[in-house]
């Protein structure tokens, strides 16, 4: 396995391009699917549609979750202990 | 006679009353020390065997006296020998019986000096015990009853602890005492009735002024015993400084001949005087039960402290007993059981903890819980029974007296609850010192646990601490017969009778 | 042979009983075996239809095997678990690690076999007593105060649980554990659902899990994923199946999952988080409350019970041989750590639902039955959640893991290595399954609870999922920077929790301390010291008076007997004095008083 891996790492560029090469044969074949069996308009009627879905929604989840956690979620790991000492004293 | 149920057959109450009489003679003649103790062991396992023949034997609805035997003895005055047992007797020579052995393996290693003198005494002390409990005449009876003072003497003044002169002195004087009226009453009866066959004497329309002279003197001997207040200061000194065994057969068997003889005699035989005289009985019990409680909780030696606890907890055996129905009666006999047993096994412990320390003091006995883990769980549990722990023996007991006063007044049961109180006071405080202490504890690493001995003595105390507790109805079972029989005859009686005995109410 | 109803958690509880005193070589053995037992037994069972174990319990009947399709398949993966877990876990030293993981199983198959509410909540509250050691063996600084947050909020749980059983009780009266009347709630109704919702780690109620999870021993996690959260959701499935409410529950518990899943910095808080996410999908599958929906929650119970384990096994391992779980501290592991990498990413892609793997069997049933029921808005939203489980799960996990900036210290890399044997077997085992599952649901389909009419192996199914991950994957890569895992923690409703914990405390600290120091001040001083005085006093009354009387009465007598004998003189002539004197004045009274 690890061999297979360092092979796959000493030639990453044709790696890449392998992978571009698949994903534009899957946007391809999304096109040439019969898509009378899905539920929505949206579905049937866009053109690749699920492969905008997914760019779409991975970079809006990644978005999201960034200015989530900068806007103060993230925390210092010791966050609890600091404000726990002047509030109530932690009885270890 | 027909109250009695002749037993066919072998004669096993006289068995029992005699047995150990025949294996105290024969340390007349053997008194090696090591035989001594075996032989004492032997006799009175023996005899605790044979009496579980009473218990198969015995039918809990019959109210006559069953095992009965009777012999002429002295046909001139009209004494004989008669013995019977019913519910009422029956758990008390059960107890003695079993607590016996006990005591005998309490003082294995205890008594070092003159142990077959030790252990004839023991022996005699049975007999007599035994046979007071079982005998029905009134001469038969007297001579049981005294027949124990000299070897309890004894007990105390040679094994006994400082103050063995005194106190032997004083239990035997003060005794004595009480029992010289019993004497007169006895006779002034004999010369009523003609007989000194006890059942005979029961319910009989005697006046009312001769029914209250013969109740206060029976009275007065058994209060002495019981111990009543203000009746009782030979009991702390008595206690303390009697050897463990005798500590255990005064506490267990001696105070409950007492009780018994109020019930037995007092209640049937006088039954208007007993009715006139109950309330201020009642309030004196009252006044025993706080009164030991508080007395209790100021004490600094051990022994002192459980005797003193002794009077409170035979307060709730007066109390009971007096109240006159069926709970107070059956929680009273069903208290005396377990009085006998827990106080019995809190002297056992208390003994255990001098032959270590050599002292009885509360002070010196501070801490031990770190090095006698066995010791005090039994000594937790035996506390926990003595004020009436839920689950323990004397819960039961209580619960049924308090009940019992309930009905019969409630003035009278919200008086009795301080001495529970108390009562959980002084012994959790004791418990509190003994297992834990304070700061200043003195160091007791010194001091071993509980040997294989100790525990097989102390165990089957604590098992009949929990199957009383949890389990009473056979016991109840066994006393409910002829303790019916008893108040229903008294019944009977206050109806066909006009008495003028709202006095004190 | 006919055989009859015997319930697993018996054995097990057996088992655990037993196990302190198997020692030595027979215990690796015994391990295994027991667990393995019990799945043969559930094996057994899953031939029966019905009630058995029917005890009764003061008014009650408590059933205590009610068998039927729903029970049936989750005791059999739980059952499998247990043998899977242990498997893992076997080199694990102390007897009650596995005592606490087996009685959680136990409670647990109990809880899944019990027919009424009564026997439900004994199981249930065994589950979480015997669930908190597995936080509490791990022994890290955290691990007492993680683990006495978890007992508490699943003992309050369980209270609220109870509270709605008892109330339900009263208004229906009988414990009868079934469909509940969900178009018209009481208050008994919500009071269930929010006590089994607490357990299924609904949100706002899920902040014990990631807490939980990340803190418990490296082989104690791998029974945690599987069982409490499972349970609750068979549970749900039995008794709360198409309340309306859910869906909007089970939506926001996948998208709240998948954020926070996102930002984690732990691997095996990341897998707890998407642990919530996938029961999020789940509930919302119980909500829709259709026959297919209801399979797809069941399915992908099962199938994420076999990913996850998976998982928690893969990061497990990488726990025990590194003793670290932050990204910040770990990658590059794929070199040291070659077949757990391969059995994590089997985990990641099943998670992913990635074609023949596991979930791609089940969790497009739940999508396309929210379709069917045109509750679009839910499907979409799952939909866009799945798209985040792929990234944070099928991409930032075993890309920051195992490959990415390697931030080992010297010494986590000299102790990176691939696990015990007994680790990869139970490893591997589960990879098997996962892609059994997925390549060929028909076994698993055949035991789902409603007759199955779905293909997950179609062609639009086949693309739809290609491009989906494909894309994404693309832009996981592109915008990688902003998904580098940062030593932080992330906070939550927690916080909430435990302000609200610090107030108590100081409530309690103040004036209720002050209060109670004041009374027993008053009491000792006052009560307690006139107690004693008065006890003193009676002690003394009881030497001084009363012995006075009795003792004074002994001492004049005695002295009285002194004086007397001195009377004794010895001499014969006083005596005969004394003597005739007391005749004659005897004689004289006695003539006196004849005459008068």
């Amino acid at each position: 396995m690890t061999t297979l891996i360092e092979y796959l790492q000493a030639r990453i560029k044709t790696v890449i391009t392998v992978c571009f090469v698949l994903l534009a044969v899957v946007a391809g074949g999304s096109l040439l699917i019969d898509t009378h069996h899905a539920h929505t308009w949206a579905e049937q009627h866009v053109p690749f549609f699920w492969s905008l879905f997914g760019f779409a929604a991975a970079a809006v989840i990644i978005g999201v979750a960034r200015w989530f956690g900068q806007s103060g979620i993230q925390a210092p790991t010791d966050f609890y202990d600091r404000s726990h000492s002047t509030l109530c004293e932690e009885e270890e | 006679m027909d109250l009695l149920l002749i037993k066919e057959g072998f004669p096993l109450l006289s068995f029992l009353i005699f047995l150990p009489l025949a294996g105290a003679m024969v340390l007349l003649f053997f008194h090696g020390e090591a035989f001594a103790r075996l032989w004492a062991m032997m006799v009175t396992s023996l005899t605790a065997v044979s009496s579980l023949f009473l218990l198969t034997g015995f039918d809990p609805a019959s109210a006559k006296y069953q095992f009965a035997e009777a012999y002429t003895w002295i046909p001139r005055f009209h004494i004989n020998y008669i013995v019977g047992m019913d519910g009422i007797s029956i758990l008390l020579v059960l107890l003695t019986t079993f607590i016996m052995p006990f005591c005998v393996l309490a003082s294995w290693k205890y008594i070092q000096q003159r142990v077959a003198p030790f252990m004839f005494c023991l022996l005699i002390m049975e007999t007599s015990m035994i046979g007071v409990f079982v005998a029905l005449d009134f001469v038969l009876f007297y001579i049981f009853w005294e027949f124990m003072l000299i070897p309890m003497y004894l007990l105390i003044a040679i094994w006994g602890g400082p103050r063995k002169v005194y106190a032997s002195i004083k239990f035997f004087l003060y005794t004595l005492a009480g029992s010289v009226l019993l004497l007169v009453a006895i006779i002034a009866l004999y010369l009523k009735s003609g007989s000194f066959f006890i059942p005979e004497m029961m319910w009989q329309p005697y006046s009312l002024t001769f029914q209250v002279l013969v109740f206060l003197a029976f009275f007065l001997a058994f209060a002495i015993k019981v111990p009543m207040f203000p009746f009782h200061t030979w009991l702390p000194a008595a206690h303390v400084e009697a050897p463990t065994a005798g500590s255990v057969i005064l506490a267990s068997v001696l105070l409950k001949m007492g009780t018994y003889g109020m019930l037995r005699f007092c209640l049937p035989i006088t039954p208007d005087a007993t009715m006139l005289l109950a309330t201020p009985i009642l309030w004196l019990s009252i006044a025993g039960i706080i009164y030991g409680g508080f007395t209790a909780l100021a004490q600094q030696d051990m022994k002192k402290l459980i005797a003193y606890s002794s009077v409170g907890h035979m307060g709730f055996v007066t109390l009971g007993i007096f109240v006159l129905n069926t709970r107070g009666v059956e929680g009273a006999m069903l208290q005396m059981i377990n009085h006998g047993v827990t106080t019995g096994a809190l002297f056992l412990c208390v003994g255990m903890i001098y032959e270590r320390t050599h002292s009885r003091e509360l002070a010196l006995a501070t801490g031990v819980g770190k090095y006698m883990p066995w010791f005090v769980t039994f000594l937790a549990f035996f506390s926990l029974s003595s004020f009436g722990f839920p689950g323990t023996n004397s819960f039961i007991g209580e619960f049924l007296v308090l009940a019992g006063t309930f009905e019969h007044d409630i003035v009278l049961a919200l008086a009795a609850i301080p001495g529970a109180v108390l009562a959980a006071a002084y012994m959790l405080r004791m418990l509190q010192k003994i297992v834990w202490g304070g700061t200043a504890n003195p160091d007791q690493s010194h001091l071993t646990d509980l040997g294989v001995r100790e525990i097989a003595v102390l165990a089957p105390f604590l098992l009949f601490v929990f199957w009383i507790g949890l389990g009473p109805q056979p016991f109840i079972d066994l006393m409910h017969g002829s303790v019916s029989h008893l108040l229903e005859q008294f019944n009977n009686w206050q109806q066909h009778q006009q008495i003028a005995a709202v006095l004190w109410r | 042979m006919t055989s009859s109803f015997i319930h697993p958690s018996v054995l097990l509880i057996a088992g655990a009983l037993l196990l302190p005193f198997i020692r030595g070589p027979l215990r690796k053995p015994y391990l295994f075996f027991v667990p393995l037992l019990a799945l043969c037994v559930v094996v057994l069972n899953t031939t029966l239809t019905g009630n058995f174990g029917v005890v009764p319990f003061l008014d009650w009947q408590l059933v205590l095997g009610r068998v039927d399709k729903l029970s049936t398949i989750f005791a059999l993966i739980m059952a499998l678990m247990a043998v899977i877990g242990t498997l893992y876990g076997l080199q694990v030293d102390r007897a009650g690690e596995h005592m606490a993981a087996w009685f959680y199983a136990a409670g647990s198959l109990g809880a899944i076999y019990s027919g009424d509410y009564l026997s439900l909540f004994l199981f249930w509250e065994m589950m979480a007593f015997a669930s908190v050691f597995l936080v509490w063996f791990r022994r890290g600084p955290q691990s007492l105060r993680v683990g006495y947050r978890y007992l508490l909020i699943h003992t309050i749980g369980g209270i609220i649980l109870l509270a709605g059983i008892l109330l339900r009780y009263q208004a229906v009266g009988n414990i009868t554990f079934d469909l509940l009347d969900v178009a018209h709630p009481e208050l008994y109704t919500w009071l269930i659902m929010i006590g089994f919702g607490l357990n299924a780690a609904m949100v706002p109620l899920h902040s014990w899990l990631p807490e939980a999870y990340s803190e418990a021993s490296f082989n104690g996690a791998v029974f945690l994923c599987a069982f409490t959260t499972k349970t609750a959701v068979y549970t749900l499935a039995r008794s709360c199946a198409g309340m309306d409410i859910l869906v909007v529950l089970g939506v926001i518990m996948a998208l709240y999952g998948v954020i926070y899943a996102v930002m984690e910095n732990d691997i095996r808080k990341l897998l707890a988080w998407s642990i919530v996410s996938q029961v999020g999908y789940m509930v919302a599958g119980i909500g829709i409350g259709t026959d297919m929906a209801i399979n797809g929650a069941v399915a992908h119970a099962v199938v994420h019970i076999l990913y996850k384990s998976l998982l928690f096994m893969g990061t497990g391992s990488v726990l025990y041989m590194t003793g670290k779980t932050k990204f910040t501290e770990l990658g590059g592991l794929y070199a040291k750590m070659p077949a757990t990498f391969f059995f994590t990413l089997i985990g990641c892609l099943s998670i992913s639902a990635a074609p023949f793997f596991a979930a791609y069997a089940s969790k497009s049933m739940i999508i396309t039955a929210g379709f069917e029921q045109h509750l679009n808005w839910a499907s979409w939203l799952l939909m866009f959640g799945a798209t985040g489980t792929f990234m944070y799960n099928g991409l930032k996990l075993p890309y920051f893991l195992f490959f990415g900036s390697n931030n080992c210290s010297k010494e986590t890399w000299a102790k990176a290595g691939d696990p015990s044997w007994n680790m990869l077997i139970a490893m591997t085992l589960g990879a098997t399954l996962c892609i059994l599952v997925g390549t060929a649901p028909g076994f698993l389909y055949a035991l789902l609870p409603y007759a199955v009419d779905y293909n997950p192996h179609t062609a639009y199914h086949l693309l739809e999922t290609l491009q989906l991950l494909g894309f994404a994957a693309l832009a996981f890569f592109l915008l990688k920077k902003y998904v580098e895992p940062v030593d932080r923690i992330c906070l939550d409703i927690d916080w909430l929790y435990r302000q609200a914990g610090c107030g108590f405390l100081w409530l309690i600290k103040h004036p209720l301390q002050w209060c109670d120091t004041a009374w027993g001040e008053a009491y000792r001083a006052v009560g307690l010291s006139s107690l004693m005085t008065l006890s003193r006093f009676w002690s003394w009354f009881d030497w001084h008076a009363i012995d006075g009387v009795v003792d004074g009465l002994a001492r004049s007598v005695r002295a009285l007997g002194g004086k007397v004998r001195v009377l004794q003189s010895g001499q014969i002539q006083i005596t005969l004095y004394y003597a005739f004197s007391l005749a004659a004045a005897l004689l004289v009274t006695f003539i006196f008083y004849q005459l008068l």
